[in-house]
C-alpha cells in the first residue's frame, strides 16, 4: 500500500470518468502526434530525396513540377529534352555522375521509370544512402525491371515474375480500357530495399524498354499499318509524351522521317515478339539494336563540387551576362546550346519553397491539435474537480488517519498526472496507428513515404509536457483537497 | 498521560457572528492506561475533546500535553504525524474507504505513519479482531459489526498508546455492540481508551466516567 495504489484505486473507482478523460487526452495527443509525424516525415522525405541530387535538367517549364515529376514520381513531365543532354552531362568534368530519366508508362498505377543501370548502382535516393537490392539483381538489358519495395509489397510480385506494362502514368478511368503492352513482357529481376523515398513506389527499367514500349504502343494503335517504327516515336509531339493518356494516337505514316536501318530493325522486332518461339533475350537484343535513344524527360545530376550547381544552373537559366568575357565563356559551355529549350533546377530550393507553403497549412493543423489537447486538459480538470465534493469524506478519513494536507494534495495531482500520462501514451500509439494507416494513402497521393512508429525525441517531450500540464491542471482540485476540513467531513457530530 | 490546561475551544456562530465556546477545560489529566467513558448531551463538546487530543484541531487557548509533548505548540504537519503514530481512531460511522478491501483499509492506517505498510501485520491485526476470513472483502460486503471491527483493527495497526472511540457502538445492535466493546477494551489494555457515548449500557461497563458538562467547572480533576 502506497500513494500510487491509492491513486490507482481512485481512478478505478471512477472508471467511466477516467476512461473518458484518458480518451480525450489521447485524442488530442494522437492528433498532435499524427501532425508532427506527417510533417516531419514529409519534410524528411522531400528534403532527403532532393539533397541526393544537386541539379536536374528538364525542358523549360515549372521547376517545381519538374522536381516533383523526377524525384517524387508525381505530376506530369514538363516536356522532353534531347538525349544528347545526358551524353553531354556524362562527359562534363564538373559533373560527378548523371542519370537519365524517362517515364510514360505504368504498372498497376506505379510509374515505370526508364533510366540507366547506373541509377540503381550509384544514385543516392537519400544523401549518402545508395539503393540496396533486397532480392535479385539490377536490370542489365531491355525488358528487365527492378521493383521499388512498396510496389513489390503491395502488388505481391516477386523476382522472376513477368509483368505487362500499361500505357500512361495512371490507372485508366472507370469504364475506360487500359492500354496494356501485352506483347512485351517485362521480367522482374530485382526488388529494392525500402529507402523511405518515393522511389519505393516506382519501377525501374532500362531506357530502351521505355522507348520500345512507347514505340510498340504507337504501332498497336496504328489502324492503317502493322509496321513498327521507332522513328515515329522520335517525331511525336513531345508536349504530350509526358502524359500518354492525352496522346494523339491517330497519326499516319505521312511526313515521317524514317531511318531505314531503324525501320528494318523495327520490322525484325515486330516479327520477333509476334512469334512465341522467340526468346525473351532475343527480343531484348533486337530492342537494343532497333531503338535509338533520342529524348528524355530529365537528367539528374550530382556535381563533383556541389557548390558549382548554382553557377551551372545560372548559366543555363539566365544566359545573358553583362560581362562580355563571361558571355564568351558561356558560349563555349556544352550546355549553352540547350539554353532555349532546357532549364536547370536545384531540387533542394524547390522543395524548400514547397515546404514553406505546406508549412503554413501544417501550422494551422498543429494549432488545432494543440487546441484539442488544451480542451482535453480542461476536461481532466473538470472531471476531477467535480468529484471533489463526493471525495471530501475519503480525504477527511485520510487526514484523520494522519495524512498531511500535502499528502492529499499529492494524491489528487498524481491522479491528474496519471490520467494525462495514460492519455499521452495512448495518444502516441493511436497517432502512430493513424500515420501507419494513412501511409499508403499518402504515398499514393503525395508520394511521401512515411515510417510510422518511429518515435522521436519531440514525441517523448510531448508526453512529458502533457504530464506536466496534467500536474498543473491537477493543482486546482488538489488545492480544494488541501483545504478540505477533516473534522467537518468525518461524518460525526460535535 | 494526557494533560489539559486552560483549554478553550469554540467557533464563530454564523448566524450571530459571535464567538461561541464549545468546550472549556481548566485543568484535567488522564493517566496512562485509563479507560474512560465520556458522556453528555449532544453539542457539549465530546467529539471536540477527541479531536483536540488527536491534534485534528487546536484550541484557541491553553495547552494539551500528551506524554510530555505539548501538541498545541506543534505545527499542523507534526500534529498529523503525531496522530498517525500515537492515536488510534474509531468512528461511529466506521469511516472506511469504499473502494478498499478490509486489508487495504487497515494498511492505510500504517501508510501515513511513515512505517512500511506490512501486509502481514495488517492480517495479524484483522485476525485479532476475528476477520481473518474477510481480508479481501470491501466494506459494502461486510456487516456493520464487521465494518466496525475493521475500523478497530485500523486503529490498532500502529500500536498507539491512545485510542479514541467516537460512539463506536452507535450504529450496532446490542449483541454486536457488546462484542465490539469487549474487543475494544481488550485491545486497549494498558493504553488510554476514551469512548464518547451516550448509551447507558456502554457507560455502565466503565469504572471511569466523565460527564463532559462537569468538566468545565472541575478544577484539578484527575482520572
Amino acid at each position: 500500500m502506497n500513494l500510487a495504489s491509492i491513486v490507482i484505486k481512485n481512478l478505478r473507482k471512477r472508471l467511466l470518468s477516467t476512461t473518458l478523460t484518458v480518451s480525450s487526452i489521447a485524442l488530442g495527443i494522437a492528433m498532435v502526434v499524427a501532425v508532427l509525424v506527417i510533417q516531419k516525415e514529409t519534410e524528411r522525405s522531400f528534403n532527403q530525396t532532393s539533397v541526393g541530387y544537386d541539379l536536374l535538367f528538364a525542358a523549360k517549364g515549372s521547376q517545381l513540377q519538374a522536381t516533383l515529376n523526377t524525384l517524387y514520381h508525381l505530376e506530369s513531365s514538363v516536356g522532353i529534352i534531347p538525349f544528347s543532354v545526358y551524353e553531354a552531362a556524362k562527359r562534363d568534368p564538373r559533373i560527378e555522375v548523371a542519370f537519365p530519366f524517362y517515364v510514360g508508362d505504368s504498372f498497376n498505377g506505379y510509374r515505370v521509370v526508364g533510366t540507366s543501370t547506373n541509377f540503381i548502382a550509384h544514385a543516392e535516393p537519400r544523401r549518402g544512402q545508395p539503393f540496396n537490392l533486397a532480392q535479385g539483381r539490377n536490370f542489365e538489358r531491355p525488358l528487365e525491371a527492378v521493383f521499388g519495395s512498396e510496389v513489390a509489397r503491395r502488388t505481391g510480385y516477386k523476382v522472376g515474375d513477368e509483368i505487362y506494362i500499361t500505357h500512361g502514368l495512371s490507372e485508366p478511368a472507370p469504364g475506360a480500357e487500359a492500354h496494356v503492352h501485352d506483347d512485351l513482357p517485362v521480367i522482374i529481376v530485382g526488388i529494392l530495399s525500402p529507402s523511405g523515398t518515393a522511389n519505393d513506389r516506382a519501377i525501374f527499367t532500362d531506357l530502351y524498354t521505355t522507348h520500345a514500349l512507347h514505340d510498340v504502343h504507337l504501332h498497336l494503335h496504328d489502324d492503317d499499318s502493322h509496321e513498327l517504327s521507332s522513328s515515329e516515336h522520335n517525331n511525336h509531339n513531345h508536349s504530350t509524351h509526358s502524359n500518354h493518356d492525352q496522346h494523339d494516337h491517330g497519326h499516319n505514316g505521312s511526313g515521317h522521317n524514317h531511318d531505314n536501318d531503324h525501320e528494318e530493325h523495327a520490322h525484325e522486332l515486330h516479327d520477333s515478339h509476334n512469334h512465341e518461339h522467340s526468346g525473351h533475350s532475343q527480343v531484348a537484343d533486337l530492342i537494343t539494336r532497333s531503338i535509338e535513344l533520342k529524348e528524355l524527360d530529365a537528367v539528374l545530376v550530382k556535381m563533383a563540387n556541389p557548390a558549382a550547381a548554382i553557377q551551372l544552373a545560372g548559366m543555363i537559366n539566365f544566359p545573358t551576362p553583362a560581362n562580355p568575357l563571361i558571355a564568351r565563356n558561356m558560349m563555349r559551355d556544352p550546355f549553352f546550346t540547350y539554353k532555349d529549350t532546357m532549364m536547370a533546377v536545384v531540387p533542394a530550393m524547390q522543395i524548400r519553397s514547397l515546404m514553406s507553403i505546406v508549412g503554413n497549412a501544417e501550422q494551422v493543423l498543429r494549432l488545432v491539435a494543440w487546441f484539442v489537447v488544451i480542451v482535453a486538459l480542461f476536461s481532466v480538470l473538470i472531471a476531477i474537480y467535480n468529484t471533489m465534493e463526493e471525495r471530501k469524506r475519503d480525504l477527511a478519513i485520510m487526514r484523520a488517519l494522519g495524512a498531511k494536507r500535502g499528502t492529499v494534495f499529492s494524491i489528487i495531482v498524481m491522479e491528474s498526472a496519471v490520467i494525462c500520462a495514460l492519455g499521452a501514451l495512448l495518444g502516441l500509439f493511436v497517432g502512430h496507428l493513424i500515420v501507419a494507416n494513412a501511409s499508403d494513402y499518402l504515398a499514393d497521393v503525395a508520394g511521401i513515404v512515411i515510417t510510422a512508429f518511429n518515435i522521436e525525441s519531440s514525441q517523448i517531450l510531448l508526453i512529458f509536457v502533457t504530464i506536466i500540464a496534467g500536474i498543473l491542471v491537477g493543482t486546482i482540485p488538489a488545492l480544494k483537497a488541501y483545504r478540505t476540513d477533516a473534522v467537518q467531513n468525518l461524518g460525526s457530530g460535535k | 498521560m494526557i494533560h489539559f490546561k486552560s483549554v478553550k475551544k469554540g467557533y464563530i456562530n454564523p448566524e450571530t457572528g459571535r464567538y461561541q465556546a464549545v468546550l472549556t477545560v481548566n485543568d484535567y489529566e488522564i493517566k496512562s492506561g485509563t479507560h474512560l467513558a465520556i458522556a453528555g448531551p449532544s453539542g457539549t463538546g465530546k467529539t471536540t475533546l477527541l479531536h483536540l487530543i488527536s491534534g485534528l484541531i487546536k484550541p484557541e487557548t491553553g495547552s494539551i500535553t500528551v506524554d510530555g509533548t505539548d501538541i498545541t505548540s506543534l505545527s499542523e504537519s507534526k500534529r498529523d504525524r503525531f496522530r498517525a503514530d500515537r492515536i488510534g481512531y474509531v468512528f461511529q460511522t466506521f469511516n472506511l474507504l469504499d473502494g478498499f478491501t478490509a486489508l487495504e483499509n487497515v494498511q492505510l492506517g500504517m501508510l501515513f505513519s511513515g512505517k512500511t505498510t506490512s501486509k502481514d501485520r495488517a492480517k495479524e491485526v484483522l485476525s485479532e479482531v476475528g476477520l481473518s476470513d474477510r481480508l479481501h472483502y470491501k466494506p459494502s460486503q461486510l456487516s456493520v459489526g464487521q465494518q466496525q471491527r475493521v475500523c478497530i483493527a485500523r486503529a490498532l495497526i500502529n500500536d498507539p498508546q491512545i485510542i479514541l472511540a467516537d460512539e463506536p457502538t452507535g450504529n450496532l445492535d446490542p449483541a454486536t455492540s457488546s462484542d465490539v466493546l469487549k474487543l475494544l477494551k481488550k485491545s486497549a489494555e494498558g493504553k488510554i481508551l476514551l469512548i464518547v457515548t451516550h448509551e447507558v449500557d456502554v457507560i455502565s461497563q466503565f469504572e471511569n466516567v466523565l460527564d463532559i458538562q462537569t468538566l468545565t467547572s472541575s478544577l484539578d480533576v484527575t482520572v
